[in-house]
């Protein structure tokens, strides 16, 4: 088991993992409006559309990070970072005097995850060839998997929900089908480390008490003339000095919640750390001082390591290149791709 | 703090002010400046901008900064995020990226 | 089914049919350095340019495009003969993209419905690339509904630095010659001129069918996977009566580009399945280039012409074959000898609108299957704001929130004319308790009535040129010009991806756009449900007498409360007979109520003389007539000035307890 193959595989062809998320299902009259009660971002997605949110606590701490799918007259809300018991608890929480129905989909649902710039090639044989035109941040039902085009890496990424029964003959074909694509079994650990590559939010390590979407650089996922939980914190929190997340690389390792200085001065902290195998070397989200948070800066140093922040990604996803209608990974060496690390000056 | 950080940080605060005030008179992102994180993805999930976007984008970042963006594969590395975007412009201003 | 008594064309490879032929026989294309304009700060300089036009003019596009108008529909006159018929019996059904606003689309209708002398409708269809294809639907519908004894139908478009200009921004042309399927990627712009004579008997080809749909998906990238495209030639293989194994030859839509030509193979393959190995499948824009608004015509007619002589047209510059395409593109210099027996012409267009037609050597005479239509649903948004008991007010629509009317909408970018659709269509579905979801999505449809592109899109757009000059112009507010953007628009928020169409008709609009609704419903058995809206955005220095809104009809092949049940097309200054007509399909005693100019309640009093949303509106308030009780038949008027005069009869249904 290899960590550089089975990222690798990630970024230059097809891998397969566990799922790493949970779904529950929200229907009912007022599945809409429950879910625009909770969800920090408007809901503008129509059939077959997923929306990239948060659920946030009420100092406005994220507890996971999920996207609601909009499922004809239901909702799947497939999350990372909180278990299906605790989602349901959670909405139950906020749903008094509505008429909705949510179940958790864990005890009957499974999930796999393929990625890579070829994944899509081998879900074309899996589910149907017309998955060429599945949008990103969109899904669909086929046969018994229901397939959400979402990847925290950077890659096409693609979690797939199976019936529990299902779930090892699924795995058992992908691999067989794979096979020809050179599919690769990675572990999770190696899909976290694509995923801080791609500088994604990890809500499993990311997050610490008192930090908000502000400083995480999430302010996207959430609006300021809405009313959700943690809305009220957020606001306060934004109209105060705040310390404000950026990418850290450098060729020494560093370590999660290593101290972070700038010209021997105290800046802050790491959140997470892990080795880059794309890129050589380390790569880390670090919480800065805000005045000091920006990305292409030089001179500090996380522990004793010296580091330097970039923009995020930290790496050129081969993704952005491949055009299923045009690439094959049979033709794959006929192509030309870009490196797969920006030139320094980036 | 270092004279040299200072500069750099200023510079990169400013382009950041004017990209922002592009996103939202331009491509009429209906967001306060600060809600537009540097390193969110404009394209896909973050503010949904699309193909049609991504070329008016180039045509501001010409009419803005004077960069050029032909090389697609450029124009797509680049394009990522407000960060991305603020180094592309550094970039040119130093020279390592080819002028008009 | 109509027979192709005559058609007229005007191309890049010249005048006239013959001229046609001889380039298609010999393999010559018409593609050429654009010598009207000065492209260098414009864009790519190649174009498919009408050969004897292709020189400095003071004349703006739209009269060079009404003067290819005039040349091809003459030239279809005479082939037809058209002079037997008597002028008021003759109809003309124009597509166009041409958006110059300060003129208008019914200028331009009428300049080339003048020169032909016709009296009957004179009625134009804009939805981008679909246009002149969609045109030639409409006036087989007509001509089936009885509106004429002939239709002139067809379409003609010049270009113009600002097409060029947006072509170029949006990446989508190649610098040479496009190579449909093959290398390189990229299509050709174009320009010209297409009719066909309709006529009920006579001697020619057959015009068996067609279909309409949407893709709703994107602004200008088509459904990668062929879908929309697939369900426009199901729908006209449905309407025609004829057999996917009928099929012997399609004319593709074949621009070129990298995201339409395996899309549109991809949908041949999912209609024809096996069969599409050998289907010929070949793009006539390879030697006249994409003609815009006019393609479908064109093309249409080169395969006719090409039938005419026992052979199928090519697709010129064929090397390499792209990775996804036709087995067979009829890759080659010159038409190839083959007998067609029956043929498919498709088109495809910004905004996600497809349109199919059904081509035949022999006629096959059917019996149309008629269904019922009623009124299911009503919204209207206006200076009264968003409540039907409301209406009454003049003037400008008062600020509101799109996310209480259509809580899905993201209303980024969304220009006043796309946002006043939106929540008419959004009030009407709820009105209508009709959720549009699962396979309903493909058998529900739009009719938009529209006469001009979004004001403010549109000075906008401009004022980037001002600024940044043609190589700067905004993508996504060019991508706004065609007239159907907000019927495209729509299609994509409500999944609306069944029969799609944009048409204007002067102050008529909105009801002509009720009774193509109609007559798609009574007549393609592809539709369940479409709504029918008008929609007038005002123009930020429009004087304050001046109203604006869009008010929609949500319509569906059945029989309801509400039914729909007469309806009829006259020419200008018909009204009456417009009535009478519309009076005599609906078989009705009496009419209670008359809702229009000269009626008992008359909407451009209300509102003002808006010509798409006044006589939409008409239709609203003639249906809440007959809901409240106050009338049990109500008859819609509205005279069109030049373009037409139109009638609809409403009608308590009886509702049948469930």
């Amino acid at each position: 088991m290899s960590l550089a193959d089975d990222v690798a595989a990630v970024r230059t062809g097809v891998a397969l993992t566990d799922g790493d998320v949970t779904c529950v299902r929200v229907g009912g009259g007022d599945a809409h409006q429950l879910l625009d009660r909770v969800s920090p971002r408007p809901l503008f997605a129509r059939q077959g559309q997923m929306v990239d949110t948060l659920l946030l606590d009420d100092a406005a701490k994220p507890l996971a990070d999920l996207y609601i799918c909009c499922d004809e007259d239901d909702f799947l809300l497939v999350a990372e970072g909180m278990t299906g018991d605790a989602i349901v608890e959670y909405l139950r929480g906020h749903a008094a005097g509505l008429d909705v129905a949510i179940t958790d989909l864990t005890p009957t649902h499974g999930f796999l995850g393929l990625h890579g710039p070829y994944a899509w090639e081998l879900l074309a044989e899996v589910t149907t060839p017309d998955i060429v035109g599945l949008s990103y941040l969109s899904f669909f039902h086929s046969g018994g998997l229901t397939c959400f085009r979402g990847g925290k890496t950077g890659e096409f990424g693609y979690d797939l929900m199976i019936e529990r029964a299902q779930l090892a003959a699924a795995r058992a074909q992908l691999v067989s089908i794979g096979a020809r694509l050179e599919l690769r079994e990675i572990s999770l650990a190696a899909l976290e480390l694509c995923q801080l590559e791609a500088g994604f939010f990890n809500v499993r390590r990311e997050v610490r008490d008192g930090i908000t979407p502000a400083e995480l650089q999430l302010l996207w996922r959430t609006s300021s003339d809405r009313a959700y939980p943690g809305s009220a914190a957020l606001a306060e929190r934004r109209a105060t000095p705040h310390p404000r997340i950026a990418l850290i690389v450098g060729d020494e390792e560093f370590a999660t919640d290593a101290s972070i200085t700038l010209d021997e001065e105290p800046v802050g902290g790491v959140l997470h750390a892990g080795k880059s195998y794309t890129r050589g070397g380390y790569i880390g989200v670090a919480l800065l001082d805000r005045v000091v948070s920006h990305a292409g800066l030089v001179g500090f140093r996380a522990g004793a390591a010296a580091v330097r922040t970039v923009s995020s990604p930290a790496v050129n996803n081969r993704s952005l290149f491949v055009d299923p209608q045009r690439h094959t990974w049979a033709t794959r060496d006929q192509a030309t791709f870009p490196p797969l690390v920006r030139p320094h000056w980036s | 703090m270092r004279a040299e950080l200072a500069a750099t940080i200023a510079e990169r605060e400013e382009i950041l002010a004017r990209l922002r005030e592009m996103l939202i008179d331009r491509m009429r992102l209906q967001r306060s400046p600060d809600e537009i994180d540097q390193d969110a993805p404009l394209f896909g999930a973050g503010f949904g901008l699309d193909s049609l976007d991504a070329v008016e984008l180039v045509v501001c970042l010409d009419t803005m900064f004077g960069v050029v963006i032909d090389d697609n594969a450029l124009m797509r590395q680049q394009m990522r995020s407000l960060n991305t975007l603020v180094d592309l412009v550094l970039a040119h201003r130093q020279g390592h990226v080819a002028r008009r | 089914m109509a027979v192709i008594t005559g058609y007229g064309v005007v191309s890049a490879v010249g005048r006239g049919v013959p001229a046609l032929w001889d380039a298609m026989a010999k393999g010559h294309d018409g593609i050429a350095s654009i010598e009207r304009f000065d492209t260098t700060a414009v864009g790519v300089g190649v174009a498919g340019m009408v050969p004897d036009r292709n020189m400095p003019t003071d004349d703006p596009a739209w009269r060079v495009c009404v003067e290819h108008g005039i040349a091809a529909a003459r030239e279809a006159w005479e082939h037809a003969g058209l002079d037997r018929v008597p002028r008021d019996r003759i109809a003309f059904v124009f597509g166009t993209s041409i958006g110059d606003r300060k003129v208008g689309i019914q200028v331009v209708t009428d300049a080339i419905a003048d020169a032909l002398g016709v009296a009957g409708p004179r009625l134009a269809v804009s939805t981008a690339c679909t246009s002149s294809t969609n045109a030639i639907g409409f006036g087989l519908d007509l001509l089936e509904l009885g509106v004429a004894d002939a239709v002139i139908a067809g379409g003609s478009d010049a270009l113009s630095p600002l097409v060029v200009a947006g072509f170029t921004a949006l990446g989508v042309l190649t610098p040479g010659k496009c190579a449909p399927f093959s290398e390189p990627v990229g299509t050709t712009l174009g320009e010209g001129a297409g009719f066909v004579v309709l006529e009920r008997q006579g001697r020619g080809f057959a015009l068996c069918g067609y279909g309409l749909s949407a893709d709703a998906y994107h602004d200008t990238s088509p459904d990668p996977t062929g879908g929309g495209v697939a369900r426009g030639i199901r729908a006209a293989l449905m309407h025609a009566g004829v057999a996917n194994d009928e099929i012997d030859y399609i004319n593709a839509h074949g621009t070129g580009t990298a995201q339409n030509d395996p899309a549109e193979w991809r949908a041949i393959q999912h209609v024809f399945g096996a069969r599409a190995e050998a289907l010929p499948v070949s793009s006539s824009k390879s030697f006249v280039g994409h003609a815009q608004g006019a393609a479908g015509a064109v093309e249409t007619i080169a395969t006719l012409v090409a039938m005419a002589h026992d052979a199928i047209p090519q697709t010129q510059h064929f090397t390499v074959p792209r990775p996804h395409g036709p087995r067979d593109p009829v890759g080659q210099a010159t038409a190839r000898a083959a007998r067609c027996e029956t043929a498919v012409s498709t088109s495809s267009a910004f905004g996600g609108a497809n349109c199919a037609l059904v081509i035949a050597r022999r006629d096959r005479a059917r019996k149309r299957l008629r269904r019922p239509v009623a009124l299911v649903g009503c919204g209207a948004i206006g200076a009264h704001g968003t409540r039907l008991a409301d209406i009454g007010a003049r003037g400008r629509v008062p600020a509101f929130a799109l996310r209480d009317i259509v809580p899905s909408a993201d209303p980024r970018g969304l220009d006043p004319c796309t946002r006043y659709l939106l929540a008419a269509v959004g009030l009407a579905l709820v009105d209508a308790g009709l959720r549009i979801k699962g396979d309903v999505r493909d058998r529900s449809g739009i009719v938009l009535g529209v006469t001009m592109q979004s004001p403010e899109s549109d000075d906008a757009l401009y004022r980037t040129i001002a600024e940044r000059g043609y190589r700067g112009l905004s993508a996504p507010l060019f991508a706004r010009q065609v007239l159907n953007a907000p019927a495209g628009t729509c299609a994509k928020v409500f999944g609306l991806r069944g029969a799609h169409s944009t048409v204007c008709a002067g102050p008529a609009t909105g009801l002509v756009a009720l009774v193509y609704a109609a007559e798609l419903l009574a007549s393609h058995t592809d539709c369940e449900h479409i709504v029918a809206a008008g929609v007038d955005e005002l123009a930020t220095d429009a004087t304050d007498n001046a109203s604006e809104g869009a008010a929609c009809s949500v319509l569906a092949a059945t029989d309801g409360a509400v039914r729909v049940v007469g309806w009829h097309i006259a020419g200008p200054g018909q009204l009456a007979v417009a009535c009478e007509r519309a009076r005599a399909m609906a078989a009705v005693d009496a009419i209670d109520l008359v809702v229009g100019p000269r009626g008992d309640i008359d909407p451009t009093a209300i509102v003002g003389a808006t010509p798409a949303f006044a006589s939409a509106l008409a239709v609203v308030i003639a249906a809440q007539q007959i809901r409240s009780g106050a009338a049990r038949t109500v008859l819609v008027q509205q005279p069109g000035a030049t373009a037409a005069d139109c009638a609809i009869v409403l009608t308590r249904g009886v509702t049948h307890a469930s």
